[in-house]
């Protein structure tokens, strides 16, 4: 017995520590797929691609404005909605609000015009049980520098029933708005809430105690919000509290769930149920007399896109999303922005094969394409599996992630956004898209970028494919233009001696010629391939380089590299720069030079591309929402139907016109957006000409990641305390040649 | 025939313990024995997706992988030197303080209270001595002799040394305490009836009878070695100073690598070596032990 027991202790400790899974059967065998010359019909969007969607879902309803009009709020008091929009397409008469207040059933029903102003100044407002509106605006006068604040109490019929300052009631806050009893109006400033009778008096005040997060009227009129106190590692203490105007008397709900309530947010009350959601995510009800908490579903896998909901509602049960697209600037509105849609939320309740995408964040792009092709898709749906929905910690979200695929529970898609992309790869796990995009009927190699397409390929395999991209950059000051061919380590440092002021290159020429040579003999796969191949990692290139650098002067260094793997020497360069010279890095998304604030035009930047080597150097581009289908799908023309969504033209002219992620690959609207950045913004035809050049040039490299990663972040670690003088050249050195000749060779 | 009494009540004794085991049977099957054997398999095959069998490549790899076998020197080397030590240590200290000593309560309770503190304040002490710019350095420097970088240099393992015994010896000391007063004081008193100095009692007597607390206190602190792991982490992070990298950070990287054929292996290399060990211990244990027990 004893063996016996200690045979068991000894294969536990192993066990311990390697982590098996479980879930031994759940992989299937892989379903061989022919690539169909038809893929589900989820194709360029219709003009009107919201009411395509609404019809989609059973239960929908429509709302619609008069054409112009831009859907900014809603609200819905007893069964009726108040939307506020903003009704002009004159950039100049645009001062930031709402100009019109529209009321509307919620069947459907054609809206009513309630009332209108003729600045667009509405801040905030709020429907009362009485049929009356009250609102809050605020306008700043340009020229005298002064703001002014108002409160306006509409009625039923649209007349002007009251009219006051804000200032005598709340002084110099913008309030929330919330209805009170007979027509009054409750005010909550930072720490206080006044209760308004419908003519504006004030007949009560209360003070608040502690921060109030997302406050939301309870059918029974007290306000429920949420509070968070915060230790030295985030937050220590969340919960839901209620308010109660008339005293401000606060009672905390019952709380009596495993996770605590903190990163929670009220959509709102059914009765005595609080609906929240955790993140922006994941949906809970809460019981606000027991509290109970019962997990309900993510908002994006039923349906609901949190980034266009305008307002939310229970009805039986079901929560409803009221949406609108979303648009960055009303003068530019998305389109069918005049129209509010009533969504049901829809957890799993059809018959469709489910396709699952792995992700590592969760935003506004992917709620679009994710929530639109669930809407839109007879065949498929997808359901996302956002591993940092509870907990933002990646190295956390990549475990779970390894768990699920050791236990044979692999996603059919991979967002590979900040994911370790190699050992996805290392692992075969992500399929060769290159025959599907080759089968598409709908892509036609002239329409797309294929040059930037193609050099993303791995040994021939698109592996793949991304809905935006960025080219490495740096930007320097006006009157420096220097494209890849001419951008060598000469010209940056007679940039930097030559023409800046503030930039004074520390080191002798001999010096300089030195770290040249040394940068210049050094290419990212040279490194990688010396590394690989003998297992051995050569510190004796950064000793040289670090002596090199070294004998620059140094008086602090800091500096942040951030993720994305490159050459190591030319990081190292990278950082040098940076810190002694008065150049910026950044990517380069946009036509002209954008980094940080937009410059006036007259001292706007001028911006050097690529990567400075012997050759002239590679444009380094960097990938943004690029999805792969695992090989191991069952159903990957599924995933193919999805992933094409992302070079449709109405996805491309959402991301770049709307988001400002980057370079598209679609010629048409990356043409269009050139015109109009020349014809409004900072940017030159001579820019777009030489940014198209970029697109067309055979040195274009797509930055994959990979081992560099973990190589510099550990080279970045190590020389960060050399440099500010902690530590000698030898410590760094011998720190350095251990901790990566361990990574390295773990990786061989 | 009938059969005799006592083979009825034998059956039924022996079908009563079995359901009594049953519950743990399930439970080491569950949670260790079938996820070894889940290991095991995935040792033996290309990768877990494809699970093409490749007999025993993935072992040849492993054991020409200069990261796995620095692992096992460093680990071999940590768990050489620091259990031998605490074994010694807190029996010493067990010993002396088994005496009527001054001050006896308190240095029991100064000796446990490592076990309560947490891991993250331990870690957050140990930086603050032994950083680069730390306390030890600083002293050291203010006494005119150079500092040392004690986290990444070759002084690294001495640290964690330090640190292993800092936190184990008063639990090790305890159970030695425990085992101490157990023993049967007839055969003590007779033994210094007949003249036997401390010495030879304690050499030829104490010990003699302290071998199976020896032998657990040693599998204890064999597994606590590796549990050192966790502080090791929290103060050097995935890649650490060459001396200081484990068996489990080379675990740890490679499962978040997804390179789970190479992890299987490597723990199924660990569980051969441990159950040497142990099987070792079991050994001797039986021939230090065997005459006392008769």
């Amino acid at each position: 017995m004893k063996k016996l027991l200690a045979l068991l202790l000894a294969l536990a400790m192993p066990l311990t520590l390697a982590a098996c899974g479980g879930k031994d059967d759940a992989a299937p065998d892989p379903v061989p797929q022919a690539v169909t010359d038809a893929p589900a019909p989820v194709t360029d969007a219709p003009a009107d691609d919201t009411a395509a969607q609404a019809a989609a879902v059973p239960g929908a309803v429509q709302i619609a404005l008069p054409e112009g009009d831009v859907i900014t709020d809603a609200k819905l008091q007893d069964g009726v909605f108040y939307i506020g929009a903003y009704g002009s397409t004159d950039p100049e008469d645009y001062t930031g609000g709402m100009d019109r207040i529209y009321t509307a059933g919620t069947d459907g029903s054609a809206p009513a015009l309630l009332y209108t102003r003729e600045s667009s100044d509405i801040d905030d407002f709020s429907p009362s049980q009485d049929g009356s509106v009250w609102l809050s605006t605020y306008h700043f006068d340009l020229d005298a520098q002064t703001s002014e604040q108002n409160l306006i109490h509409v009625g039923a019929d649209g007349s002007v029933l009251a009219e006051l300052a804000t200032a005598d009631v709340a002084g110099d806050v913008i309030p929330q708005l919330f209805p009170a009893a007979d027509g009054g109006v409750l005010l909550l400033s930072y720490q206080t809430v006044y209760t308004l009778d419908s003519a504006g008096s004030v007949i009560a005040s209360a003070d608040i105690e502690g921060s109030m997060r997302e406050p939301l009227l309870l059918p029974d009129g007290q306000i429920v919000y949420h509070q968070e106190a915060y230790g030295l590692d985030g937050v220590s203490a969340a919960a839901f509290v209620k308010l109660d105007p008339a005293t401000g008397a606060v009672t905390p709900l019952p709380d009596r769930s495993e996770l605590g309530l903190s990163y929670a947010s009220p959509l709102c009350a059914d009765g005595n149920t609080l609906w929240f959601t955790r993140t922006g995510s994941s949906v809970y009800t809460l019981d606000m007399a027991t509290g109970a908490e019962t997990e309900m579903y993510t908002l994006m896998n039923a349906g609901i896109n949190v980034y266009d909901m305008r307002t939310c509602f229970v009805r039986d049960g079901v929560l409803w999303s009221a949406e609108s697209p979303a648009s960055m600037n009303p003068t530019m509105p998305a389109a069918g922005s005049n129209v509010l849609t009533l969504y049901p939320a829809r957890a799993g309740e059809d018959d469709r094969p489910v396709l699952t995408l792995a992700t590592m964040r969760s935003d506004n792009g992917l709620t679009q394409m994710v929530t639109r092709f669930n809407r839109l898709s007879a065949d498929y749906r997808i359901q996302v599996r956002d591993y940092t929905a509870d907990d933002p910690w990646i190295d956390h979200a990549l475990e779970k992630l390894n768990y699920d695929i050791i236990g044979g529970d692999i996603p059919d898609m991979f967002l590979l956004d900040s994911m370790p992309r190699h050992t996805l790869v290392k692992q075969g796990l992500l399929a060769d898209l290159s025959p599907y995009l080759a089968a598409d009927p709908d892509i036609t190699a002239d329409d797309y970028l294929m040059n930037v397409i193609d050099a993303s390929r791995e040994d021939g395999q698109l592996l793949g494919l991304f809905g935006a991209f960025q080219i490495g950059s740096l930007a320097a000051l006006p009157g420096q233009s220097v494209t890849v061919e001419n951008n060598t380590l000469e010209n940056l440092f007679s940039l930097q001696t030559q023409d800046m002021d503030t930039a004074v290159l520390q080191c002798t020429d001999g010096e300089q010629d030195t770290l040249a040579a040394l940068l210049l003999a050094q290419s990212p796969e040279d490194i990688v391939d010396l590394a690989n191949a003998s297992c051995s990692f050569d510190g004796v290139k950064f000793r040289a380089l670090a002596e090199m650098l070294a004998a620059m002067p140094a008086t602090e260094y800091n500096y942040d590299l951030g993720a994305s793997g490159a050459e190591v020497p030319y990081r190292l360069f990278q950082a040098y720069l940076m810190q002694y010279g008065d150049i910026e890095f950044d990517n380069l998304n946009g036509w002209a030079y954008t980094g940080g604030e937009e410059p006036p035009i007259d001292q706007r930047g001028s911006t050097l591309v690529g990567w400075p080597t012997s050759q002239g150097g590679m444009y380094d581009v960097m990938t943004i929402y690029n999805f792969a289908i695992s090989s191991r799908s069952a159903y990957p023309d599924g995933c193919w139907a999805f992933i094409r969504q992302i070079l449709t033209e109405d996805a491309f002219q959402q991301r770049m016109l709307e988001n400002g992620e980057g370079f598209c690959l679609k010629r048409s609207v990356l043409d269009a957006w050139a015109d109009m950045c020349v014809q409004y913004e900072a940017a030159t035809r001579a820019d777009v000409d030489t940014v198209n050049a970029i697109f067309q040039s055979d040195r274009l490299r797509v930055d994959h990641g990979g081992l560099m990663d973990q190589v510099f972040s550990i080279v970045t670690e190590e020389l960060e305390p050399y440099f500010d003088g902690t530590i000698d050249l030898d410590t760094a050195v011998a720190a350095l040649q251990s901790r990566v000749s361990l990574y390295l060779s773990e990786n061989s | 025939m009938k059969k005799p009494a006592h083979d009825r009540i034998g059956r039924r004794a022996r079908r009563t313990s079995a359901l009594f085991l049953a519950p743990s049977f399930l439970g080491v099957s569950l949670f260790f024995f079938i996820p070894f054997c889940v290991v095991v398999y995935y040792s033996l095959v290309a990768d877990p997706i494809s699970r093409r069998f490749v007999g025993l490549a993935n072992f040849q790899k492993l054991l020409r992988n200069a990261a796995f076998l620095q692992a096992g020197r460093n680990t071999l080397l940590f768990s050489g030197i620091a259990v031998p030590l605490a074994v010694a240590l807190s029996l010493a200290l067990a010993v002396a303080l088994d005496r009527s000593i001054p001050l006896k309560s308190q240095l029991r309770s100064f000796f446990l209270s490592p076990l309560v503190v947490p891991a993250a304040s331990v870690v957050l002490v140990w930086q603050v001595i032994f950083h680069r710019s730390g306390a030890l350095n600083s002293l050291i420097e203010a006494l005119g002799g150079t500092g040392v970088d004690w986290l990444k240099s070759g002084f690294s393992q001495l640290v964690i040394v330090a640190l292993y015994l800092w936190k184990n010896l008063g639990y090790d000391m305890v159970l030695f305490m425990a085992a101490l007063a157990a023993i049967p004081k007839e055969p003590l008193e007779a033994a210094q009836i007949d003249g036997a100095s401390p010495t030879v009692i304690f050499f030829r007597l104490k010990l003699r009878y302290l071998a199976p607390t020896t032998f657990f206190v040693t599998i204890m602190s064999l597994v606590n070695s590796f549990k050192a792991f966790r502080e090791i982490y929290l103060l050097t992070g995935d890649y650490p100073f060459e001396t200081l990298y484990m068996l489990q950070h080379f675990m740890n990287n490679t499962f978040r690598a997804l390179d789970y054929q190479k992890l299987s292996a490597a723990a199924v290399v660990m569980f051969l070596a441990i159950t040497a060990v142990i099987g070792l211990l079991f050994w001797l244990e039986g021939r230090l032990g065997k005459d006392l027990e008769q």
